[in-house]
């Protein structure tokens, strides 16, 4: 395992614990305690994976995310310490790939990390149908591209892989174990994260003038939906 | 599936050797800051001390996060909470579980 994760947060503590057990599992670590001091790491190091504090000083996480989602679609795991926080990850689309909350315990962080890259190494090709058409949505898993009515929609990697778990299966609802499944490899965290990508989903595709998506079946998972 | 409770021991020696000196850190960033300062020292100071599993610490600063975020809260009063957690804090060692 050579994978290299750039951690970003201005807490030296919690940097030298998130370093220690990435080392300790065998990847290669770089660090930054700033926002701006982030983003020149990623164009020196071109990490395979960011870990981002959201409560940075000068220049907030979602900033930063902001700012690095314009070169690289590299995963990106917030960490968070507040409800309030990962509320803005929802409002604000940041363009995470996925969430930690503080206090965290180093294996699951670990856990995190490993199911993303897995996910970027496997890419979108592990099933044989790759273009699909339901409604006006189309989606193209080889390109990884998304469109509504012809026009792409700009999605994160989790929440194209969503889409893409759900239009497989228009006419189904999808277990919420399964979407982690699928989407996010192995999981140990709790399952609101399904909750919180799903809702970005859908509001992308409202905001873009689409339909309904991702219609929430109480105690199963979602349908595609297309009301 | 592994526990992601069950740490690796190599990252369970590194957190206990580093309590004292988290803990130890945030008593002084905790005592020394600002009022002003107090909310984002306290958000720091209360995912570092949780992450390295000092468990009573975290609890001590949970609970006075919770007295300066109270909208009704006084300057005396956030004084004197935090004058207390600080004391707690000196008093009733980590509190460690690593």
């Amino acid at each position: 395992m050579s994978e290299t994760i750039l951690v970003i947060d201005d807490a030296s503590d919690v940097r030298d614990l998130l370093s220690f057990s990435l080392k300790d599992a065998g990847y290669r670590v770089v660090e930054a305690d700033s926002g701006p001091t982030g983003i020149e790491m990623y164009h020196a190091h071109q990490p395979d994976l960011i870990l981002l504090d959201i409560g940075l000083g000068s220049m907030d996480g979602l900033e930063v995310c902001r700012q690095l989602r314009a070169v690289t679609s590299a995963p990106i795991i917030f960490l968070t310490s507040r409800a309030d926080e990962v509320d803005q990850l929802v409002g604000f689309a940041a363009g995470g790939d996925d969430y930690v909350t503080k206090p965290f315990s180093p294996k699951v962080v670990l856990a995190r990390v490993s199911s993303l890259l897995r996910r970027k190494q496997r890419g979108g090709d592990d099933d044989e149908r790759t273009k699909f058409q339901v409604g006006p949505l189309t989606l193209d898993t080889e390109s990884r591209l998304a469109a509504l009515d012809g026009v792409a929609l700009d999605l994160t990697r989790t929440e194209f892989d969503l889409l893409t778990v759900l239009i497989e299966n228009p006419a189904r609802v999808v277990t919420r174990e399964t979407l982690l499944e699928r989407v996010w490899g192995e999981w140990y965290g709790d399952t609101h994260v399904v909750e919180v990508h799903m809702s970005r989903l859908r509001n992308k595709v409202k905001k873009a003038g689409g339909p309904s998506i991702g219609t929430a079946v109480r105690g199963v998972g979602y349908r595609l939906g297309l009301t | 599936m592994t526990n992601p409770e069950a740490e690796s021991e190599a990252v369970l020696a590194f957190i206990r050797e580093r309590q004292a000196e988290v803990l130890s850190g945030a008593i002084s960033q905790l005592s020394e800051c600002s009022i002003v300062d107090l909310p984002a020292v306290l958000h720091k100071a209360t995912g570092s001390v949780g992450s390295y599993r000092l468990e009573d610490a975290h609890a001590l600063l949970v609970e006075l996060s919770g007295v300066v975020s109270d909208p009704t809260a006084t300057q005396a009063g956030i004084e004197e909470a935090r004058a207390r957690t600080v004391d707690a804090l000196r008093a009733a060692g980590t509190g460690a579980h690593a």
